[in-house]
């Protein structure tokens, strides 16, 4: 199609897809090859740079006030469930279900009421995943604080115990979008804690499809007396 | 609009859960966001739902932000952008009408043209005028108004392959300039 050898159809096929004017079959091949094509991602990303430029000199809009309430109010704390990924009964492990006692407690952290013995800190070799954890047997609370990164697109993190004796991990669920979030776990997964390892590993979304680590593991720490 | 350093800060600050910075970024940019879906959509109410869509997924992907390695203000314009065309496809029997939307007009450059985003629009534009007049407004229309290649055809009053033809290779054309 083009007489210039340095410029690949596949440019003007990734110009064509940042337009959405491919139908919906192109599309499908098209994000198909995007996942294993690096060159293909580098130039989808050109054309977004490029094109969303014109869209910032359109000119600006007013929302009405009351969005502006309607957006803010979605994301209010009232709603706490609206976020609630875990994904428990995601695992066919049946000594996964059988272990985990889970309960929704209340989204207040670093507050009142939280007391941990146990810390675990885990961070990627790339320093891009950070995520602290804490286990208080006042009520056997676990606590989980993602304080940088998360889960690449398409992905979800999910966090694994390695009892002290134990022969394989055990899942504690799927890293939810929140940053900090606690829950209760069962005295057998709190017996793991003291002398055991956390981990955090890269998993399809809604988590592992075995009960075991499928993906990389990202991070690992130790548990250690606060 | 404000800087994009800043901009960048607060997707950092709503990816670990901050509603102040949430609210704060939606002060700053939703005007010029919901000028995107206003051009889409041309429609009010559905403009409206969609930037209510946009800003969800803005809070709820914050964190993936990083990752895409785009500038604050692309990764917010393609985002609302996409959410604001999927409204405009799912209506029944989409069709973009070109003649009813009008000239495809240029807009004149806000006040604040000074940003590296700024000098980066004037690069496509300038590329986009060494285009035929009608070929840089097929792709403005593809883009800003989400026309689709029937609608481009109808438009333009071409078989569906000749346009197809002339915007591929317009855009090869496009991106020469742009790597110039």
């Amino acid at each position: 199609m083009s007489d210039r050898p340095d410029i690949s159809d596949d440019d003007a096929l990734a110009a064509e897809y940042v337009l959405s004017l491919l139908d919906p079959q192109e599309r499908q091949a098209f994000e198909q090859r995007l996942t294993a094509e690096p060159d293909l991602r580098a130039a989808v990303s050109f054309w977004k740079a490029e094109f969303s430029t014109l869209a910032e000199e359109l000119p600006e809009a007013s929302p009405p006030a009351a969005l502006r309430a309607r957006v803010l109010d979605s994301v209010a704390p009232s709603a706490p469930q609206r976020r609630w990924g875990w994904g428990w009964f995601a695992f066919p492990s049946l000594l996964t279900a059988a272990l985990v006692a889970f309960f929704f407690v209340l989204p207040t952290l670093r507050g009142p009421g939280f007391d941990p013995t146990l810390h675990a800190s885990l961070a990627s070799e790339d320093g891009t995943l950070v995520i602290e954890a804490g286990y208080s047997p006042t009520g056997s609370l676990f606590k989980v604080i993602r304080e940088a990164g998360g889960a690449a697109p398409g992905r979800d993190l999910e966090l694994w115990v390695i009892g002290p004796d134990a022969e394989a991990p055990v899942s504690l669920g799927v890293i939810p979008a929140d940053m900090e979030t606690t829950f209760e776990i069962s005295p057998e997964i709190a017996a793991l804690i003291d002398g055991g390892v956390l981990a955090v590993s890269d998993e399809p979304e809604g988590g592992s499809p075995t009960g075991a680590p499928t993906g990389d593991i990202l991070a690992t720490g130790a548990f250690f007396d606060v | 609009m404000a800087d994009p350093k800043h901009i960048e800060d607060l997707i950092a600050r709503i990816a670990l859960g901050d509603r102040e910075a949430f609210a704060m970024l939606y002060d700053a940019t939703s005007a010029k966001l919901f000028g995107v879906c206003l051009r889409v959509l041309k429609n009010r109410g559905e403009a409206e739902d969609s930037l209510q869509d946009a800003y969800m997924r803005i809070w709820n992907k914050a964190d993936r932000y990083a990752v895409t390695g785009h500038s604050p203000m692309t990764w917010l314009i393609t985002l609302t952008r996409n959410i604001a065309i999927d409204r405009l496809r799912a209506r029944r029997a989409a069709e973009v009408d070109l003649d009813q939307v009008g000239e495809i007009a240029e807009p004149e450059p806000g006040p604040e043209a000074k940003t590296i985003a700024q000098s980066e629009a004037r690069r496509i534009k300038a590329c986009l005028d060494e285009l035929p007049k009608d070929r840089s407004g097929a792709v403005r229309a593809a883009y800003l108004d989400g026309a689709q290649y029937k609608d481009l055809a109808l438009h333009y009053n071409v078989p569906l392959n000749t346009m197809r033809t002339w915007l591929r290779r317009s855009l090869i054309a496009l991106k020469e300039c742009l790597s110039r």
